[in-house]
């Protein structure tokens, strides 16, 4: 049985267990094995009923510290709940700003003055940040491509990918322009 | 199956410790609710027989072990012993209301079955909910949407922002991992 037969396989019985209608025989022992072991994931708790009864218990629960408050807030579960799109956005800020970071480098060195890297980052910043775009449109094609190019799929979160994305941006670009400042090169 | 976990003097007294803890400030109850939430949930589904009921009696079983936690005293034996016995008793309140409002369910008739039988049940299902836990985070999220919330494979790609394709090779990987580790404890 070729791998996604497995797969479709697979579903139709797990199908059947959710629904109620019992696990069905399929004549694969592994299957059928995976099959029983479904049958006593029937009925797991939902996550948001766990987390619901947790704040009825202990409503008064709240986070000690200043990061654990900064862990809490909304804008902060967005960017934990996508780290990985979050750093790609991130990556795209440091690509942004790699004139200012490969300038610092270069004066750290002693390679050249702070007056021709300074030059330098002025006529070369567009290019870093027109190459940063274009990866983020990679980004979100490949997003697009994993949701089997489907609108629908992509449609209800593209505010939130947004703001996580963004925010990773511009992030690092604005502190990779802040080392370049602090540094007198920009 | 797993053998039902016997604490050591070491963790009973850890235990203890927690529970005093919990006793003392009831913040520190969220580590008692965190170890046994999974078990609990266990026990109320194999005694109910369905999720909403289940989610009742677990409610339930949470509400009065807060409630009477402050009068609790250690008497050397698992915390998880008087938790059960909660939770035995707001499923045995769930199944009178329930036989007061409807006819004799298959659930009930269940819950007459013999002891072993459901314990065996109950224990299968928390060491099945607690292993989810271990899974990869994209495998757990399949697990929990499909199973928990109940979402076909369609409804779960959208949410996760996968393929259809994507979502069924997660969910066989999860599926294949859950087993192996099941296959583990049996050995």
């Amino acid at each position: 049985m070729s791998e996604q037969l497995r797969y479709e396989e697979l579903n139709r019985v797990l199908d059947a267990v959710i629904s109620g209608s019992g696990p069905t025989a399929t004549g694969d022992v592994k299957l059928d094995a995976l099959a029983r072991l479904a049958s006593g994931l029937r009925g797991l708790a939902r996550p948001d009923f766990k987390e619901r009864l947790r704040r009825e218990l202990m409503p008064g629960e709240q986070p000690v510290g200043l990061i654990a408050r900064l862990r809490n807030l909304p804008a902060s579960s967005w960017l934990r709940g996508e780290r990985g799109i979050a750093a790609a956005g991130g990556g795209c800020g440091l690509v942004a700003g790699g004139c200012c970071v490969g300038g610092a480098v270069v004066k750290v060195v002693g390679l050249a003055s702070a007056a021709s890297i300074a030059a330098f980052i002025e006529t070369s910043i567009p290019y870093f940040v027109g190459v940063s775009i274009i990866m983020m449109i990679g980004m979100l094609y490949w997003m697009y491509r994993s949701a089997g190019f489907k609108r629908a799929s992509l449609a209800p979160a593209f505010v939130r990918v947004g703001v996580v994305v963004g925010a990773g941006y511009g992030v690092v670009f604005a502190a990779t322009m802040a080392l370049s400042m602090a540094m007198g090169i920009y | 199956m797993k053998d039902q976990p016997v604490l050591s003097a070491k963790q009973l007294e850890a235990e203890r410790e927690l529970v005093e803890a919990s006793q003392k400030q009831p913040r520190r109850f969220a580590q008692l609710y965190e170890r046994y939430f999974d078990r609990v949930y266990a026990f109320a589904l194999t005694r109910t027989g369905e999720r909403m009921a289940a989610e009742d009696v677990t409610a339930e079983t949470f509400r009065r072990a807060i409630q009477n936690l402050p009068s609790f005293e250690w008497r050397g034996v698992p915390f998880s012993a008087w938790l059960f016995r909660i939770a035995a008793n707001a499923a045995n309140d769930y199944h009178q209301r329930a036989s007061r409002e409807t006819a004799l369910t298959e659930a009930m008739e269940k819950a007459e079955e013999s002891w072993e039988t459901w314990f065996i049940e109950m224990e299968t299902r928390a060491h099945l909910f607690e292993l989810v836990e271990r899974l990869p985070r994209d495998q757990r999220q399949v697990i929990l949407l499909r199973f928990g919330e109940e979402m076909s494979v369609q409804q779960t790609a959208q949410d996760m922002r996968r393929s259809e394709s994507a979502v069924k090779s997660l969910q066989h990987r999860a599926m294949e991992a859950l087993r192996s580790w099941v296959g583990e404890s049996h050995e």
